[in-house]
């Protein structure tokens, strides 16, 4: 599998590390209630297809929000945190 | 008194050498500065520096600039501009690289059994932030048959065995063909 860096075009997976879904983007407050926390933290879906999630190219120190199909295994997009926000 | 003696990264690794096409050898350290512009000051920066590097580009407005990161660069040699330190991190990282140059013209087939990018396909001269085996790579293309090989100090030993046992290999293969 490759994945598309913004820095650094396209790149082997052995250069990435997947961090999760890109929910860890959407931190609660800190007045949040607790669910939200819960949610923040440990509540995940587990798509079969499109799926948004936060990758991180070690070389080069560029977080991404990569847009690919679980199923397909197609990465459709790429996104720099900093950019996506 | 402790008389404290400066040693080279690639002490005791026995560089230069040669295997078929292929030589490697060190480079001399000489004066790295780590730059990392500070948010919003990145005109400032450039007006004093004379360019800032984009992803991939090495250029030399005054000292060599060489990309090195997002949002960082290396540059080479001393004389910084003054007033630098007012709109980037400035670290002095002159004895964290090993730098190493394998030239010839099978560099290309060497490092292509370690480092996991198309380099036919980089302009010269280029970098690139990547992997060599196992080791965090920053590449430098010179040339098509000269690149330049940065890795962390501590791994100077590692870098060496890898590109040995690659150079070997293709030396070895271009024998029997
Ligand atoms: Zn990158």
């Amino acid at each position: 599998m490759r994945l598309p860096c913004p820095c650094c075009g396209w790149r082997d997976l052995r250069e990435f590390t997947c961090i999760g879904a890109a929910d860890y983007l959407e931190r609660p407050t800190a007045d949040a209630p607790p669910e939200a926390w819960d949610a923040y933290l440990h509540v995940r879906d587990n798509p079969a297809g499109p799926a948004r999630e936060l990758w991180y190219h070690d070389p080069c120190g560029t977080w991404l929000v990569v847009e690919r199909d679980t199923v397909m295994h197609a990465v459709t997009g790429s996104r720099a945190v900093e950019d996506a926000q | 008194m402790i008389e404290l003696s400066a040693s080279q990264p690639f002490a005791g690794l026995h560089l230069p050498f040669s295997h078929g096409a292929t030589r490697l050898s060190a480079i001399v350290p000489a004066r790295m500065t780590m730059i990392a512009p500070f948010p919003g000051k990145t005109e400032a920066l450039v007006k004093l520096l004379g360019g800032f590097p984009a992803p991939g580009e090495v250029f030399e407005p005054h000292l060599r600039l060489v990309w090195a990161g997002r949002e960082q660069a290396l540059a080479f040699g001393e004389g910084l501009p003054d007033g630098l330190e007012t709109c980037a991190s400035l670290n002095d990282q002159s004895d964290s690289w090993a730098g190493a140059i394998l030239e010839g013209e099978d560099a290309k087939a060497v490092l292509a059994r370690l480092v996991a990018m198309d380099l036919r396909a980089l302009p010269a001269p280029s970098s690139a932030r990547t992997m060599l085996g196992h080791l965090p790579l920053l590449l430098v293309k010179e040339s098509e048959a000269e690149f330049q090989l940065w890795t962390y100090r501590s791994m100077a030993g590692s870098l060496k065995n890898d590109l040995d046992q690659a150079m070997r290999s293709v030396a070895a293969r271009r024998a029997v063909t």
